[in-house]
């Protein structure tokens, strides 16, 4: 549906979860975000802004100490002792002390006086050198956002309100976005953000719309007078649209709707293609967290992916086996009989995580990262995950997946490894399996070259296509300035699946691909043709996923595929895919 | 342990691989809170490098990373044992397992 749009009014983002928003605008302040209004409020007003800003501090207080208590019921202890420390920092002398010497000494309000104290703290945490601590400045902006938030009261803004409305923010925290009253959130549009990023996440899960990457001056001058549409197809967000815009926005909006409706009846129908190929759907976790009564009617054959990084992300406490165990344990039982691969921790290159290492890389794309990380710097985490692997391993269909595996050598350290924990587990007599079945990651042009000799010593290969597309086409994925570069059908990264595909037939085993590329239904068409016999992706992409392989014959795929392996040009690629969707799907090419 | 006049100090590093951070630093200002006493602490490479032990966040800015020097000095009635419990404090590595 092509809609013409009055341009100088609406500006583009990036479309992160689909769906179609259209409301007034409810606008999240936050320290480093917008700055808040600097009101003058004379030497009268004095006392009562710090009054304010006392009040402030006492909610901030039990809100932190309930959700202390709730975090170490729900985490038995772990992680709960960070609000130990924010609890502290909310009532710090030196914190309070400067926001109100700002109040008293500048006759300004609460949320101007914190703003300017928290920027000053952030300058003189910039100039820390130790990397970790020089992050502590991160607890100091989660305690200040709370402290914010008090100051203005979103929830009970947002409860004064008659209205749905549509959430802007330069960012949100997960403990923000934890507080919303989601049931009256249309959408999201933000500042900044992934695909992967929390909000992206969190908007999917709860089918909501989501743009983000939209440039802060277009989102600087909004007020709750504005009515915004989102558009979570084409990330294009437009302000206060004229009737006829808004009501063809509706009308897409309704489409949208009886589309998904359509798609999840489809759910119980099996991924076929017309001539009687199945592609095993999968679903990738981003943590070990996962409602299984839900997945019950989702149709999927197990989980493809479930990423680990985030239990290493408190600073203050990595698990140990025990827990991780438990956490592993559970979530194999709940599976059933579904396979689960869980992938080993990845860290290292975009996903930092404090106090896990304390090298600083000048490119840490090219450095330390997955699997090198594991082996050369901290194999006592490593060793401890694997432990915890293995005895959970008894409890479920386990597979292990090694991230960003570039050489055999990593495979046989790896496999050495886990015999020496056998035979350690034997000894501490500690139940346990002793064959898992071991992937590798394919994410690199190298890994996919040597596939063949890899396929010898692993069990599956799993086509991490986010950072294959990055590798092979050598562009920082987070860099503005070449992302124009950034096509997963480029005819190279084809090449490159395709010789990974070949590579597994010599050791006789499975290819998934795990990598956004196998949510986009145009795609995931390709990559079938292209021999790839798993396809693992977030859950709200599933239905459409389904219905495009449901609409193709293995033989067009097939076709398609040898076509585009001839092809020069990305764009090219992706013309010879979308003509194959046009016809056999045209509700997709619509959206 | 030097005294000059009512103040006592000591010298301790920092053992841990994380540093002097949130949670230490809480641990320390709630130490403190028991106890009739105020307690600084110096960079004994940078002295001009100081924060109060009654502040988190001052103990934060300090950024005392793995194997940073400080001397505590400690004054007030109670100065002798907050200054025994803080350095062993940091002697025992913040009482963290290393992970």
């Amino acid at each position: 549906m092509e809609l013409s749009v009055n341009l100088t009014n609406s500006f583009q983002g990036i479309a992160v979860s689909p769906g179609i928003g259209i409301g007034r605008v409810m606008k999240l302040a936050g320290p480093g975000n917008v700055a808040p209004e600097r009101l003058s409020i004379g030497d009268s007003g004095i006392e009562a802004e710090l009054e304010r800003l006392r009040c402030a501090i006492t909610a901030t207080a039990d809100q932190l100490l309930s959700l202390q208590n709730e975090l170490r019921r729900k985490l038995n202890n772990l992680d709960a002792d960070i609000f130990e420390a924010h609890l502290m920092l909310v009532r710090d002398r030196t914190f309070v002390g400067e926001i109100e010497k700002r109040i008293k000494e500048e006759k300004c309000n609460a949320e101007y006086a914190l703003y300017e104290a928290l920027e000053h703290f952030q300058k003189v945490f910039a100039t820390i050198r130790d990397e970790y601590l020089r992050e502590r400045s991160l607890d100091l902006r989660d305690v200040g956002a709370r402290l914010m938030e008090n100051l203005t009261d979103v929830r009970d803004v947002m409860k004064g309100l008659d209205d749905s409305r549509v959430i802007v923010a330069a960012s949100l925290t997960p403990s923000e976005t934890a507080r919303l009253d989601t049931s009256r959130v249309l959408g999201f549009v933000l500042e900044t953000g992934s695909v992967t990023s929390h909000t992206a996440i969190l908007a999917r899960s709860l089918n909501l719309p989501a743009v983000v990457g939209v440039p802060g001056i277009s989102l600087a001058n909004l007020t709750g007078a504005d009515k915004l549409i989102i558009d979570g197809f084409s990330g294009r967000v437009i302000v206060n649209p004229d009737s006829r815009t808004e009501e063809a926005y509706r009308l897409k909006a309704r489409a949208a709707d009886e589309f998904q409706a359509r798609m999840k009846a489809d759910n119980a129908l099996p991924p076929e293609t017309v001539d009687g190929f199945t592609v095993p759907l999968a679903l990738n976790l981003d943590s070990a967290c996962c409602d299984f009564s839900q997945l019950k009617g989702a149709g999927i054959s197990g989980i493809g992916l479930v990423r680990t990084e985030f239990m290493f992300l408190n600073p203050h406490h990595h698990p140990t086996e025990e827990e991780q165990f438990e956490i592993y344990k559970k979530l194999l039982i709940d599976a059933g009989d579904l396979s689960v691969v869980i992938r080993t921790m990845d860290i290292g290159g975009d996903k930092v995580a404090a106090g896990i290492t304390t090298l600083n890389e000048e490119n840490p794309f090219l450095g330390l990262r997955g699997i090198r990380l594991a082996l050369r710097e901290r194999k006592d985490l490593f060793k401890a995950q694997l432990r915890a692997l293995l005895r959970a391993g008894v409890y479920g269909n386990l597979h292990i997946m090694l991230p960003m595996v570039s050489s055999v050598t990593e495979l046989w350290e790896t496999r050495e490894i886990i015999d020496e924990l056998c035979c350690e587990l034997q000894e501490q007599g500690l139940e346990h399996v002793r064959e898992l079945p071991l992937g590798a990651m394919i994410e690199t042009p190298g890994a996919a070259l040597i596939a063949g000799e890899l396929s010898r010593i692993c069990d599956f290969f799993s086509i991490g296509t986010n950072d294959l597309v990055q590798y092979t086409r050598a562009i920082d994925r987070g860099n503005e300035h070449v992302s124009y570069l950034y096509h997963p059908a480029h005819p190279s990264v084809l090449q490159l699946i395709k010789k990974t595909v070949e590579g597994a037939k010599e050791g006789g085993i499975p290819v998934a691909v795990c990598g956004q590329m196998a949510a986009d239904p145009a795609l995931a068409v390709l990559l079938v043709g292209l021999g790839v016999n798993e396809l693992s992706m977030v859950e709200s992409a599933v239905p459409l996923v389904r219905r495009a392989i449901r609409s193709v014959s293995m033989y067009e795929t097939v076709q398609a595929a040898e076509a585009a392996l001839k092809c020069a040009r990305a764009a090219d690629v992706e013309e010879i895919v979308a003509g194959l969707l046009k016809t056999r799907f045209p509700e997709v090419a619509e959206l | 342990m030097d005294s000059v006049g009512n103040v006592i100090s000591t010298r301790v590093r920092v053992l841990t691989r994380e540093g002097l951070h949130g949670r230490p630093a809480s641990q320390i200002a709630t130490m403190l809170s028991k106890r009739d006493a105020t307690l600084t602490l110096v960079k004994t490479d940078d002295t001009q490098a100081r924060a109060d032990c009654s502040s988190v966040l001052d103990m934060l800015i300090l950024a005392a990373g793995f194997d940073t020097e400080l001397q505590i000095f400690a004054e007030g009635p109670d100065a002798r044992v907050a200054l025994d419990e803080v350095k062993d404090f940091f002697n025992n590595k913040f009482g963290e397992k290393e992970s």
